[in-house]
């Protein structure tokens, strides 16, 4: 499972099990934060809902400060853990994408997995739409390649880019965090839409 | 009162993180180097005390000899077995030294891994006794024609 | 309100914690030094020239040779099959994965004993299983594997096994340093490792 050391020496399939696992919970995470419901997720963009943002930047910091104390403890190798390198261009062009997608579509790809499974036909479409996507991104690949790898920097971290130890960062970014929280809520108020998450 | 009560479950487990990371921090009486350093010194070279440079300074040297040969050719050595290197009373010895340490031993890979060991114990100044004058150099030359064969260049 | 005053408590507090945490961008050793002692004490770590000969003319997978010389001496000839890792470049983390591989053992060579002996010590410290040295590195290995011959007028059996061996081996070292650079590239991406990579995504 993972770089984890103590673990890494389970055989394959404990391993892949543990991961099952893993994603059950993840699964189960998403459903009961109501992510299945694309009105709640399309919420963060006109603003009267924001339990996404609360929602994956907690466990961006969760998982952040789990990994800086698991490494510190000699029980992660932070090094081996896998870093996404940096294309400039491919990141704005792929956010822009995703973002509108995600508006109009009310889902991502996760929490449209997860809609599917509770039976949700407009999650299926829009699954459908992703695989057609990474399909057509696949056959058009010769065509983009110049632009697909083009600013590449590398697996850049910001705290590396900012010069301060991931430790320092790491707290900026939970205080940063519970600011933004506070703004969420505040901006719930102001754009509350009620009666927008019945389902009728 | 009742979240301040549920406070202290929090503020018990910070304190029970902040003691395992105090812990961590000052405990340990192991490696505390870090490996790059073995290898940048190894790479430049750094610890190595050619057989012909020592002539005239072997009176700088704490000796420490890894093996029996080595000790009776350098008899002002002390004798320190490779596997009680780390032995309380040698170990005391060495950190304890002021002049620099040169490890010698018949068989080169022997000092070569008693360096490393020392090196990453923070054990400043330590230096190794090469063999040979050029221990990581190639001494043949491959011919790439197979009938030629190889050329001995030693 | 209560929960989330809690959990807002306990993240705040782990970041100011980690704030002041050391930067852990440096990597020591993980075995403790006696037991590091003890590894590097034991004969077991150590093949022979004629045992790494014996891999090479078995093409046994379950062995990885690693080459801890400059890319220049290893594209000028290298013992066949191994992988270049030059010793400087030692701790970059693309190479970690050629040190811990469960059921593969990984054996160093150099010119000499001393690069191989330090990157086996500082391999084994950081954690990493199954690895080796090749005793007396390349010097030895074109001193016993290349370059001896059989004096003398009659052959045991064993001396006999020990001779075909090495020739074996020097056959095929032979041929394949011999091959044009185009082909040797091929041959070494056709042996190396293909290292899987994870990309995450939501």
């Amino acid at each position: 499972m993972g770089p984890i050391s103590v673990i890494s020496s389970l055989p394959e399939w404990v391993n892949l099990l543990i991961g099952f696992i893993i994603g059950i919970g993840f699964g189960f995470a998403l459903e009961q934060a109501g992510f299945s419901s694309s009105r709640k997720l399309a919420g963060m963009f006109y603003g009267y809902d924001t339990t996404v943002l609360k929602v994956f930047f907690t466990a961006a910091i969760v998982a952040l400060v789990g990994s800086q104390f698991l490494s510190f403890f000699g029980l992660l190798d932070l090094s081996l853990v896998y870093v996404n390198p940096y294309f400039i261009g491919a990141s704005i062009v792929g956010g822009i994408i995703m973002g509108a997608g995600f508006v109009m579509g009310g889902f991502c790809p996760g929490t449209g997995i997860s809609a599917l499974s509770i039976g949700k036909i407009d999650a299926l479409f829009f699954l459908f739409g992703g695989f057609a996507g990474a399909f057509l991104f696949a056959e058009t690949y010769p065509i983009i390649e110049n632009f697909a790898i083009s600013g590449f920097k590398g697996p850049m971290k910001v705290d590396e880019w900012m010069g301060i130890s991931p430790g320092l960062f790491t707290f900026i970014l939970i205080v940063a965090a519970a600011f933004l929280f506070w703004m969420a809520e505040l901006a719930e108020k102001k754009f509350s839409r009620p009666g927008i998450n019945s389902e009728n | 009162m009742g979240k301040f009560s549920n406070l202290k479950i929090v503020l018990l487990i910070l304190l029970v993180v902040l003691i395992l990371v105090l812990v961590k921090t000052l405990g340990k009486n192991g490696f505390k180097q870090d490996a790059k350093i073995a290898v940048e010194t190894v790479s430049s070279n750094n610890f190595l005390v050619l057989p012909n440079d020592l002539k005239n300074k072997e009176k700088q040297y704490l000796i420490v000899s890894l093996d029996e040969s080595s000790s009776q050719q350098f008899e002002n050595s002390v004798n320190i077995p490779f596997e009680k290197l780390l032995d309380d009373k040698n170990l005391q010895k060495l950190k304890e030294t002021e002049s620099n340490i040169l490890l010698v031993s018949a068989d080169n890979s022997i000092s070569a891994k008693a360096w490393v060991i020392l090196n990453q114990l923070k054990i400043r100044n330590v230096y190794i006794l090469s063999t040979e004058e050029n221990p990581e150099v190639l001494k043949y030359e491959f011919q790439p024609d197979t009938l030629t064969g190889i050329e001995n260049i030693n | 309100m209560d929960a989330r005053i809690k959990i807002t408590v306990l993240l705040v507090g782990l970041g100011i914690l980690l704030a002041f945490m050391p930067n852990p961008s440096s990597k020591s050793f993980k075995l403790k030094p006696g037991e590091l002692l003890e590894k590097s004490g034991s004969e077991e770590i150590y093949f022979s020239v004629d045992e790494v000969a014996r891999f090479i003319n078995n093409e046994d997978s379950t062995v990885q040779l690693i080459d801890l010389r400059t890319a220049d001496e290893f594209r000028t000839c290298n013992i066949p099959g191994s992988v270049n890792i030059p010793f400087k470049d030692l701790l970059n983390p693309n190479w970690s994965v050629y040190f811990n591989q469960k059921n593969m053992r990984t054996v160093f060579y150099g010119n000499g004993d001393q690069n191989a002996n330090v990157a086996w010590t500082i391999v084994t410290g950081l954690g990493a299983e199954n690895c080796f040295v090749m005793k007396g590195g390349l010097n030895e290995w074109f001193k016993t594997v290349m370059l001896t011959k059989f004096e003398g007028e009659r052959i045991t059996p064993r001396e006999n096994a020990l001779f075909e061996n090495r020739y074996k081996a020097r056959e095929i070292f032979n041929q394949i340093n011999s091959l044009p650079d185009s082909l040797k590239t091929k041959f070494f991406d056709a042996k190396r490792l293909q290292r899987a990579k994870l990309d995450g995504g939501c």
